[in-house]
């Protein structure tokens, strides 16, 4: 199973190597990186929601362990996104890091989940670790998805796309773009899903070796 | 419950003494730095930072003065929704209280010019509502925990960001300033965000209670 699986990973891995390989100095190219990381992080937040909702109405661990490894998983490729986009800044905008309400949106998602970790080292108890986890889990994820979408309307953004800047949609004509963009945004979350089943398999694997 | 509090709250007369040494103090340190006169801003910066120390440790207190025997009482007595309910009506009167005589303490001393009153009230009651509405729940969730008042600081920051951003934005207009966004908007997401930080409490608290 273990071997089929690290199989499949690899095959995934190369699979989505190809969208990657045409890598130029056009910026615009980071837009297969960076933008299809956060958009499979939000992907990853999303399911590790999913899964603490179902921890708290079905109560078993598993449920838990696949809530945290979601969550840790998606903002590991939360600070890749971070990293991508910050070189693409120093090239376009000509600073690693500008006050821009997408990026401190970004620093925001990053520090709730280290809140979160950090709730989860507070607690012992297994059970109880997991159900309070999980309603912090809900309670921040609501509130931060409330705050990606108000805060851009609050304030004005230097992104493309924003204030007037060219965006996405001015390529829409380029289905090129498109076909690799949509594939990258998949491929990305299903490296992340992998990962989070390694992490999974590692963590129940560890834990059988305490008992 | 909440007359049990108000009860608990009668006796301690100390409490709203204390609120009002806090902010005579604070005013003394902004008074010796800053002199007599304050550009809007700052005078927005201090009155928020104010309200923001302030509510929370009203929060913190109204959970620490609880013994765990007497908590054991409540648990068997009442429904742990009246129990959150009750506690951030309780904590949002307090504050409310609070966010009164910092107004009042502020305007005394610093002559403002408020365009718009209504505006400015509004900023103030929402914004401390929504505040400790979530500081209420944050702070309850993190009593289960080790080290809860450390743990509640750190939970509620990067999710209390987008109401302290509204609220900021929302009383910078009441003071003459331009915003980039009407006040209709920023009334509109404060009073979605407190509804849902009540309802997401109400949803999840239960799974708090059990233990």
């Amino acid at each position: 199973m273990g071997v089929f699986l690290v199989l499949y990973a690899i095959v995934g891995g190369l699979l989505i190597e190809v969208p990657r390989l045409p890598i130029l100095n056009e910026t615009i190219r980071n837009l297969y990186f960076h933008v299809t990381m956060w958009f499979s992080m939000i992907i990853l937040l999303t399911a590790s929601l999913v899964h603490s909702i179902q921890y708290l109405s079905s109560g078993s661990l598993e449920r838990d362990t696949r809530a945290t490894e979601t969550a840790s998983v998606g903002i590991l490729l939360g600070l890749l996104g971070v990293i991508t986009g910050s070189l693409w800044a120093k090239f376009t905008w000509g600073a690693y890091w500008v006050n821009d309400p997408k990026l401190n949106g970004a620093a925001i998602t990053i520090l709730i989940y280290l809140a979160y970790n950090i709730l989860r080292g507070s607690l012992e108890d297994p059970k109880k670790r997991a159900r309070i986890s999980a309603v912090y889990n809900i309670f921040a994820y609501v509130l931060l998805i409330v705050f990606l979408i108000i805060l851009p309307r609050v304030t004005d953004s230097l992104h493309p796309g924003n204030g007037g800047n060219p965006a996405f949609s001015t390529y829409d004509l380029d289905n090129n773009m498109r076909l690799v963009f949509y594939p990258a945004i998949i491929g990305w979350s299903l490296i992340g899903f992998w990962m989070v089943n390694l992490r999974r398999r590692l963590f129940l694997l560890e834990s059988k070796d305490d008992d | 419950m909440f007359n049990w509090d108000l009860k608990r709250e009668w006796k301690e007369k100390n409490s709203i003494g204390s609120m009002l040494i806090f902010l005579l103090s604070t005013l003394m340190v902004v008074y010796f730095a800053l002199g007599t006169q304050l550009r809007p801003g700052i005078w927005t910066a201090l009155y928020w930072i104010v309200l923001l120390f302030g509510t929370s440790g009203i929060v913190l207190r109204s959970f620490a003065s609880e013994s765990k025997a007497k908590m054991l009482g409540i648990y068997t007595m009442i429904h742990p929704n009246a129990f959150i309910l009750a506690r951030i009506l309780f904590n949002g009167v307090n504050s409310l209280i609070l966010s009164l005589l910092a107004a009042f303490f502020f305007l005394f001393f610093y002559q403002l010019e408020i365009a718009s009153p209504s505006t400015f009230i509004l900023a103030s009651v929402l914004g401390t509502l929504t505040m400790t509405s979530l500081l209420t729940f944050i702070t309850a969730l993190s009593y289960r925990a080790k080290n809860p008042h450390i743990l509640s600081v750190i939970l509620a920051f990067p999710i209390s960001i987008p109401i302290l951003l509204s609220a900021i934005q929302l009383s910078m207009i009441s003071t003459g300033q331009v915003g980039l966004v009407s006040s209709l908007n920023l009334v509109s997401v404060l009073v979605a965000l407190l509804v849902l930080v009540v309802v997401l409490s109400l949803l999840l608290f239960p799974y708090l209670w059990r233990d």
